[in-house]
């Protein structure tokens, strides 16, 4: 690259997708902030701020490396690729192609992620998946099949305009931090701003009314707001007779919903539920957010269900300040769902298990009998391989060592593989268990497109070359894809995008010329070339609502015999699996290590001081952390940050039916102390 | 109209973004810091007094106002006696390497361009602007009346 130069780049942090520009000064970078970007006026929380200090990091993998033994040895890009996919056909040979198992990356490009589930899918393997399982996959399912589409419906900036924000196991200044300037700007112009979360937290402070409800029983609050705002006739019976169907279901269940009941097990007051209700039913435009809080729980797809039930019931959605918006984790993980990369669904959200879509797919793709979905998901993957029924896997940039639940047996799982190959900047705790690693260029090194949680896709400019032998991912999935006999060549990102044109309706009118002319970007729904973008959904159309069916085991364990309820989550320095805000010298002091909030109240019945060491026991592994004396934490549970090996080790969960998203924060421990 | 930096106190998140910035742009050394309780966080930095302790307790006459009536310490007449880090009722000023202290001088670099300090240009929240008195005063007044609807 040239010296003195300046390129736009997105982020490669959360699903805001804020902008800004890189700076090259011979070998020096640095960032000049957009201050008229729509995402947050050019502001960028710590993470966004520390991001270029990646690019030249010392820890960057530079070479393709190669296990022999328990050495790496370096080898040429030509030698490290011919052998991976020698041993991948051999695989495919000896056990069939649905034995090789594909992890995408929710923070690589869509062209990148595109091609990638191309490849698995044209290898014969239906077992693609990536990390929107283990976070948004309930929205995916609930939104799809009630809204009609599975993504936030306003742009975040919206949130300016509501009059009422509702936020459910968010913690919105702590995870996605630009969000926040919004909600002020709404509560500036009188907005009410009301927070279910069983912690007091950061976000918790921005609130008028907090609903502190006991962890896992939100059904029980939308549903009891549902109630009231039935009871009072506060439902918008327009919008509820023009635009949606099976109110009547939903009306016979709420008249045998007990109210009572319901409140004594969220651990409210009726008064604060009434109060919430009214506020949100009667503002005149009105936001809900949620979060992991709401996704990731064994009913987590009835709990999203329920969160539309209840915008729908009070018709806020479809209009400036009215809508759902699932703030999704990671820079592109809209963009990875959009692509296709899961095990259900094919780009454009076609149903992985419908002959008819394979067909259409197929035709574009030249090439019959592509697999049948749905395959295996993230955490599935990692079961099926302890079954023997995956005998590989190619990893693209994702950590499931330190993101997935039940660490431990991810780890058996990995090792129990016969070939294992990782794409990755970092030598991550899952890359150690890889056979052949692959050095990627970083998100400044190439170029492609993302798509952040507002559905808002950007051209990311290439900044600098990468170091060493570094090479985009787009290019490593090209050049398998050839000595897979895949296909012919490595295509460009250009082509790759009008390829997506084709295939995925939403991107029809994305092209890469539009893209990188476009200061903004565009906001799928764009079905054509003259089509200016869809930056609010539903504003026409109908919905359906849904009857629930929903219930809480409550196996009444928690408070005796030092079983705790743990809660995990993120810190606003961290990010997901560590692996690269951990060796960021910028963050990783502010909170260097994984400790464990506990009530003052619980501490002194256990004699416990600020720094005293306890064992957290799991069902299935254990783990040693330091204790931090936190009144925000409600008495008889624990918050752990996720961002830290040895966390998910603790971490045993069951799946939910609908989406297999693992329930996370339905976790429970034991604590001794040591 | 001549903008200052100034602080809406209720909107930190304690983020410490600015920290980040303002190190990154001040060659490792972060001349803001936020300080948090338990309900409540800001960030601090030098307020830029009108009529500066540092500035009084200065015997070198090291620390002087500029044309833009920010507070900067001339590191060359500077001897490094920490009397001005004990002076400040901010805490705004600390002591760095060879015992040099280290305020925040306004972002000279970029304001002299017309452009805005890097910690208000990175907030995520807006709880550090960079604008008028006049305009800031026009917006407490207006969030005052918030909940009158």
């Amino acid at each position: 690259m040239k010296t003195g130069s300046k390129s736009k780049v997105i982020c490669p942090f959360c699903g805001a997708g804020c902008a800004f520009f890189i700076v090259t000064k011979g070998n020096s970078l640095n960032i000049e902030y957009i201050s008229d970007h729509p995402v947050a006026l050019g502001a960028l929380c710590p993470k966004g701020n520390s991001s270029i200090s990646i690019v030249k990091h010392p820890d960057r993998l530079k070479h393709p490396l190669v296990k022999k033994g328990n050495e790496w040895i370096e080898l040429p890009w030509n030698d490290a690729l011919n052998l991976a996919a020698e041993k991948l056909l051999d695989i495919k040979k000896r056990y069939g192609a649905d034995s090789v198992g594909f992890l995408a990356s929710a923070r690589a490009t869509n062209e990148e992620i595109y091609l990638f589930q191309k490849l698995a899918r044209l290898f014969g393997s239906p077992h693609i998946d990536h990390c929107a399982r283990l976070c948004h996959a309930p929205s995916l399912v609930a939104l799809k099949d009630m809204l009609g589409s599975g993504a936030m419906t306003n742009p975040i900036s919206d949130l300016a305009n509501s009059d009422c924000i509702f936020v459910l196991g968010s913690n919105f200044a702590e995870t996605h931090p630009v969000v926040s300037r919004w909600v002020w700007d709404a509560k500036d112009r009188g907005a009410v701003v009301i927070v279910a979360d069983p912690r007091r937290t950061i976000t918790t402070r921005i609130a008028d009314l907090h609903l502190q409800l006991r962890s896992g029983s939100d059904p029980y609050l939308l549903y009891a707001m549902m109630k009231v705002i039935v009871d009072r006739g506060l439902c918008d019976y327009q919008f509820v007779r023009e635009r949606t169907e099976g109110f009547d279901d939903l009306y016979r269940w709420l008249h045998s919903f007990d109210l009572k009941e319901a409140v004594e097990f969220t651990g409210l007051s009726e008064r604060e539920i009434v109060a919430a209700a009214c506020h949100y039913a009667e503002a005149y435009s009105a936001a809900l957010i949620y979060c992991m809080g709401i996704t990731q729980h064994r009913n987590g797809t009835e709990n999203v269900r329920a969160c539309a039930n209840l915008a729908l019931l009070c018709g806020k959605v479809g209009a400036p300040g009215s809508g759902i918006f699932p703030l999704r984790g990671q820079n592109n993980v809209q963009g990875a769902c959009d692509m296709g990369a899961l095990a259900d669904y094919l780009p454009g959200y076609a149903d992985a298990s419908n002959h008819m879509e394979l067909k259409k797919l197929s035709r574009v793709w030249e090439k019959s009998d592509l697999p049948l979905g749905p395959g295996y998901t993230v955490t599935e993957m990692t079961n099926a391989s302890l079954n023997g029924k995956i005998k590989a896997m190619v990893i693209l940039g994702e950590n499931p060592v330190v993101s997935d639940p039940e660490a431990s047996g991810v780890k058996k799982a990995l090792e129990k593989l016969e070939f294992l190959l990782v794409i990755d900047l970092f030598m991550t705790e899952t890359a150690r268990y890889a056979d052949i690693l692959l050095p990627a260029a970083c998100w400044a090194e190439k170029e492609g497109s993302y798509t952040n949680t507002e559905r808002r896709v950007q051209w990311s400019e290439k900044a600098l070359d990468p170091d060493g032998d570094a090479k985009p991912d787009l290019w490593i999935i090209g050049e398998l894809g050839k000595r897979l006999k895949i296909w012919g060549y490595t295509p460009r990102p250009d082509e790759v995008l009008r390829e997506i044109n084709r295939v995925v309706p939403q991107y029809g009118g994305i092209t890469p010329e539009r893209l990188r002319l476009s200061k903004n970007g565009l906001i799928w729904p764009c079905q054509n070339e003259s089509h200016p973008g869809t930056p609010i959904l539903h504003q026409s159309g109908r919905f359906k609502f849904h009857t629930p069916q929903f219930a809480i085991e409550d196996k009444g364990k928690i408070g005796k015999n030092n079983i705790f309820k743990l809660i995990t989550g993120r810190l606003v320095v961290h990010y997901n699996s560590g692996s690269m805000s951990r060796r960021l010298s910028e963050l990783f002091p502010y909170e260097p290590i994984a400790s464990v909030s506990i009530n003052p109240e619980d501490a002194a019945a256990l004699g416990l001081k600020n720094g005293d060491e306890v064992k957290l026991i799991g069902e299935s592994g254990e783990g040693i952390f330091q204790i931090r004396l936190d009144v925000s934490v409600p008495p008889k549970t624990l918050f752990l940050p996720f961002h830290f090996p040895g966390v998910n080790d603790v971490v045993t969960v069951g799946l939910d039916t609908s989406s297999r998203t693992p329930g996370f924060k339905d976790a429970e421990c034991r604590l001794e102390v040591v | 109209m001549k903008r200052l930096l100034l602080i809406r106190a209720e909107r930190c998140i304690r983020c410490r973004a600015c920290e980040v910035a303002c190190a990154r742009e001040h060659g490792g050394q972060s001349r803001i810091t936020v300080v948090e309780t338990e309900c409540i966080a800001w960030p601090v930095s030098c307020r830029h007094c009108k009529v500066a302790p540092c500035i009084h307790v200065c015997y070198r006459e090291a620390i002087r106002y500029d044309e833009r009536d920010m507070v900067i310490i001339d590191e060359n007449l500077c001897t490094g006696c920490g009397l001005c880090e004990l002076a400040c009722p901010f805490g705004a000023i600390t002591m760095v390497e060879k015992q040099k202290p280290s305020k925040c001088d306004g972002c000279q670099h970029l304001v002299l361009d017309g452009k805005t300090p890097i910690c208000a240009l990175t907030c995520p929240s807006g709880a550090i602007v960079y604008e008028s008195i006049e305009a800031y005063e026009k917006q407490t007044r207006i969030s005052f009346f918030s909940p009158v609807r």
